[in-house]
């Protein structure tokens, strides 16, 4: 049973303009996260530029996950999860906004793909119908399939449950389905890490793909990966910020030795 | 067509217009408008609960639609003209509410006809008609009230389920309040502790000079020997679906490749699913066909008592036993499966790393780690066999001549039913009035023992996180 | 060393031996039924069995002993408390498993385990307090003076009728069905309803698109369970609702008493009595216990049928 409507996207047209690009569009001030008594997240002070993506890397258990899953909240279905701290979308405290709201700005693509049993049109489609979002189904299927390099493989197939793709596909068809509802910021939680290496390369050229129309973040433990995709990248350890700057300067020139000791890992 | 930012699309709710656009006094005006809804939509649902029972509520809910009705009908116009938005739902349940009046109006005070086999107080129309429209319209104007946002949608669908929840909670605390209330004050150490006797013998009178003989009889009553009987049916059940109830575990689990092990469990379920009903005249087919063999005095009751005196009986405690387990064999089969795979695969490997053979394993290893899983099966069969009726309806006597395997069986479950359904007045007049305490002594058995096996069950679930 | 290696084995032959007894009993209850119930199938006619015209306990004729008005009271009964059960426990399920309003949405399990403890008979018991609250003012004119009644008064449903039945009935499946329901709706895999909530649409969208779909074959399979519950039992009904009546005329009528066809067994064999009892009326009984077994069978059937379909449509 459906309350009430919604909101008012029914009235506007499906191509928007950001007129007002802010440089930063999200930007976290001193984000303390508390899992019941302990401590993940120190006093996390960082920034995302517009229409570039930022690259969060560290070792296990830093927190990356964390981070990402407060970018749009998810880590209120986590039981215990205390929070202290702002983050602003666009100068506005997401903690005071609608949950839901956020979610259809800031999309989330998960660590193992998790396409909905349905058929593929039905998956992209599924947060248009949630919204309510009034448009041309098909231009839509059709411009997010296009957008995650799907389309050229699927666009007969898609009527066919999506959980006849292969795991790569999968993973496509959710970045997909998180585009149909216009968000603004994606975050991808090691997209590739249950991905062959065939697959990962594709996916990457979506991620490069989308750059400038989105703002991406991307948590990843692959740092070829994130030296291939990243403007940006974030060093997080223990909990802490280490180190933010631009990629290639993060990884020829670390400025912390902790960063040092972690890119070290990897050859030029 | 002007182009809005995304961010102006997507915080366009109510209340960011409001504060941004709306005068002050059109501020209060809405807020009082949507307090003023919510209070009229619950107390029309508040009505609807209450005359369920109560039939002289019936001047309310009349004046009650009307006003839902008009404050349907404002919240549309403010909607509309105001924020722009048109809501048909309230237009709908406006209408459906003058429905309702109207209805209510035409009604006659009492209901009768076509054969049905009952006068229908109007009370019972208006409480389905308040209920079914006032808990929408509580809804909706539950979610205008929090600001028509996304949140607010979900939070409006609570009432919808709260509701029914909370009325089958103020059903069951009624049966239990009222078993405590009638049976509690009639409890004592007397009553628990004597046995039901009565014996007829002529007493010597002398009457006018002559002697009479007058009938007397003296009644003991209490209810003993149905806890007794209650706590030896759980005993004799116990022992006799324990080593089967394991056996058809272990089989299920360890040796589970094959035919014979999916026809066991196949039975098993079946046997869960059976009809009570079944098992009764199983047992009294099984009484019969034991009668006339030597198997007679087993498993009908049959006795010679003190005096000589031979009493026929229809069914011993080991005949119900026998029965009652069928119904505890699954519960506690299933109760072994469980605790024999949650046991973590490199306790198993471990001990087979060590040379040990599989049956070496399965008794020191398996069967010591599944033994509280078997013990929550047990009381959990303990509970069902506590209060079972159905089985050994048939079967049953009075127990007055004592509880013990080879005699009648009797329990607590057939005392009640014998104050409910017997028609013998004097029974009523002695023993009836313990009818509420026997229930109460019963519940107190089963939800203790149910209770147990929670905090068994939980203490289990602890153990496993503990041990991954 | 054969000797030696098989007398190694008897643990093996022992569980065995006990496994096998319940296959063995069931086959004896099901053979049982079947022997029992030729006297009646001999002497009354399946045309007798299946007629309308049930005779009562209390009567001396012999041979009437239709059983379509107790079918078709296994029928109205179980209408009635599955109407109230399943959509009471979906709730209990939702509340517990979905929205988690923490410790009331915890505490709503053990609720449920504790009350799943009271037996039937208390049930039976306490019909004729929730007949003084709800029955007897709303549907025997409870407001009129006598003369004014215009149903004879033992028409009117005071402690006895097929909905204050169902409505005990109900109140006994509900603490049985409400975790399994719940046990479904926990099912669904996390990772799904986190798609669903990370595309923005709300907790009860999710719960209506994702979790019901996905969770519908384990509702389904605890809603037979329950139904076979509330077929097999007796004393609710038989106490509640009378051990054998004719069908009622306007046939869906819920306040007359139909009794199903547990009571109207347990009548046939005179459960109040033993005088009464006689080798066509137990094999009467027994022939409606066949029939009821019957009956748990085809609904066993259906719903491994129902399932089969469904795992087609939702692989995974």
């Amino acid at each position: 049973m459906k309350i009430g409507v919604v909101d008012a996207h029914t009235n506007v047209e499906k191509a928007i303009k950001m007129e007002d690009k802010a440089p930063d569009r999200i930007e976290i001030k001193g984000l303390e996260v508390y899992y019941g008594k302990s401590q993940v997240l120190k006093g996390i002070d960082l920034t995302f530029p517009t229409g570039k993506v930022t690259a969060i890397i560290g070792p296990s258990g830093c927190g990356k996950t964390t981070l990402l899953r407060c970018l749009n909240r998810m880590h209120e279905l986590t039981e215990g999860c205390k929070v202290k701290g702002q983050i602003l979308l666009d100068g506005e405290n997401i903690f005071d906004m609608d949950p839901m709201l956020l979610r259809r700005r800031v999309g989330m693509v998960f660590q193992k793909p998790n396409p909905f049993p349905k058929s593929i049109r039905e998956n992209i489609l599924y947060g248009v119908h949630a919204i309510g979002l009034k448009c041309d189904h098909n231009q839509v299927v059709r411009a997010c399939l296009e957008k995650a390099a799907l389309w050229g493989e699927l666009k007969d197939r898609i009527h066919d449950n999506a959980l006849t793709l292969s795991l790569g596909q999968q993973q496509r068809l959710c970045i997909a389905r998180s585009l149909a509802v216009m968000p603004e910021v994606i975050l991808l939680d090691e997209p590739a890490s249950s991905l062959d290496p065939v697959s990962t390369s594709t996916l990457e050229a979506s991620i490069m793909a989308m750059k400038g129309e989105y703002t991406q973040i991307i948590v990843t433990h692959n740092m070829n990966e994130a030296i291939k995709v990243s403007d940006y990248v974030a060093f997080l350890y223990m909990g802490k910020l280490m180190e933010y700057g631009e990629t290639q300067k993060v990884f020829k020139n670390p400025e912390r030795q902790e960063t040092k000791d972690y890119v070290s890992g990897i050859l030029y | 067509m002007k182009m809005k930012t995304v961010r102006e699309i997507s915080s366009n709710s109510i209340n960011n217009v409001t504060s941004t656009e709306m005068p002050v006094h059109s501020r209060i005006l809405e807020k009082l408008i949507l307090v003023f809804a919510l209070l009229i939509s619950g107390s029309a649902l508040l009505l609807g609960v209450f005359s369920l029972s109560l039939n002289n509520l019936e001047s309310f809910p009349v004046p009650a639609f009307g006003i839902l009705a008009i404050f349907l009908l404002s919240l549309f116009f403010y909607l509309r003209y105001v924020k722009g938005k048109k809501d048909w739902k309230l237009i709908i349940f406006c209408g459906l509410s003058f429905g309702a009046l109207t209805l209510l109006r035409i009604l006659p005070e009492y209901l009768y006809g076509l054969n049905i086999n009952g006068i229908i107080h109007r009370s019972f129309v208006s409480a389905l008609l308040l209920i079914s429209i006032g808990l929408p319209s509580f809804c909706f104007a539950l979610f205008y009230f929090l600001g028509a946002t996304p949140k607010a949608n979900d939070l409006s669908h609570y009432p919808v389920i709260i509701l029914p929840i909370l009325l089958m909670l103020v059903a069951y605390g009624i049966i239990i309040v009222r078993v405590f209330q009638n049976g509690a004050p009639n409890i004592n150490w007397h009553m628990l502790i004597t046995p039901y006797r009565w014996q007829d013998f002529q007493q010597e009178t002398w009457q006018n000079n002559w002697p009479q003989w007058v009938a007397q009889s003296i009644h003991q009553t209490g209810i003993r020997n149905y806890i007794l009987g209650t706590l030896l049916l759980m005993a004799l059940t116990s022992i006799i679906s324990l080593p089967i109830g394991i056996s058809v575990g272990i089989y299920i689990t360890e040796y589970s490749s094959g035919l014979l092990a999916n026809i066991i469990k196949v039975s098993c379920n079946v046997l869960k699913s059976i009809s009570v009903f079944i098992l009764g005249l199983t047992a009294v087919s099984l009484v019969t066909y034991a009668s006339g063999t030597f198997l007679s005095k087993i498993f009908d009751g049959s006795f010679v008592d003190a005096n000589g005196n031979s009493h026929l009986a229809n069914g011993s405690f080991f005949t119900a036993a026998v029965i009652i387990s069928l119904l505890i064999i699954p519960i506690i089969a299933r109760a072994t499966e469980e605790g024999i795979r949650s046991i973590p695969s490199n306790l198993k490997e471990g001990s087979t790393a060590l040379g040990a053979t599989h049956q070496y394993t399965l008794f020191h290893i398996l069967l010591p780690w599944s033994f509280p899983n078997i013990i929550t099966g047990l009381i959990l069969g303990c509970a069902e066999a506590a209060g079972s009726l159905a089985t050994i309806w048939f079967i049953s006597g009075t127990g007055e001549f004592g509880v013990s395997p080879l005699r009648p069986v009797t329990s607590l479950a057939y005392f009640i039913y014998l104050c409910r359904g017997d028609f013998s007045l004097s029974f009523k007049k002695i023993e009836g009035i313990w009818q509420f305490s026997a229930a109460l002594i019963l519940i107190v058995i089963t939800v203790g023992l149910s209770i147990t096996a929670l905090i068994l069950k939980r203490k289990l679930s602890q153990r496993q996180r503990g041990a991954q | 060393m054969q000797i030696k290696k098989k007398l190694k084995e008897w643990p093996r032959i022992i569980f065995l031996v006990f496994a096998i007894l319940p296959v063995i009993f069931l086959i004896l209850i099901m053979l049982n039924l079947v022997l029992n119930s030729r006297t009646a199938i001999h002497t009354v006619g399946f045309s007798g069995l299946f007629s309308t015209r049930i005779s009562g306990v209390f009567s001396t004729a012999q041979g009437l002993f239709g059983i379509i008005p107790a079918i078709w009271g296994t029928f109205l009964v179980i209408l009635v408390s599955m109407g109230i059960a399943i959509p009471v426990s979906l709730a209990m399920a939702i509340f517990s498993s979905e929205f988690n309003l923490r410790f009331l949405g915890k505490g709503m399990r053990p609720i449920l385990g504790i009350l799943s403890g009271i037996p039937s008979i208390v049930y039976a018991l306490m019909s004729v307090v929730f007949a003084q609250l709800f029955i007897i003012p709303k549907f025997t004119g409870a407001g009129l003076s006598p003369g004014k009644i215009p149903i004879p008064a033992q028409r009117l449903p005071f402690n006895t009728s097929t909905l204050l039945g169902g409505i005990m009935l109900s109140m006994l499946i509900i603490p049985f069905l409400a975790p399994l329901f719940d046990d479904a709706l926990r099912d669904v895999p996390h990772s799904l309803k986190e798609a669903s909530l990370a595309l923005g649409s709300g907790r009860w969208y999710t719960l209506k698109k994702i979790s019901f779909p996905h969770a519908l074959s384990g509702l389904i399979s605890a809603s037979s369970l329950g139904i076979l519950k509330a077929m097999g039992d007796v004393v609710i009904v038989g106490l509640v609702i009378g051990f054998e009546s004719p069908l009622p005329n306007p046939l869906f009528d819920i306040l007359k008493s139909t009794a199903p066809l547990t009571s109207t067994g347990a009548g046939f064999s005179g459960g109040f009595g033993q005088s009464l009892r006689s080798p066509l009326r137990d094999s009467a009984a027994n022939f409606t216990g066949l029939l009821l077994l019957i009956l748990a069978f085809i609904i066993l059937v259906l719903v491994a049928v129902l399932q089969r379909r469904f795992k087609k449509r939702y692989p995974g």
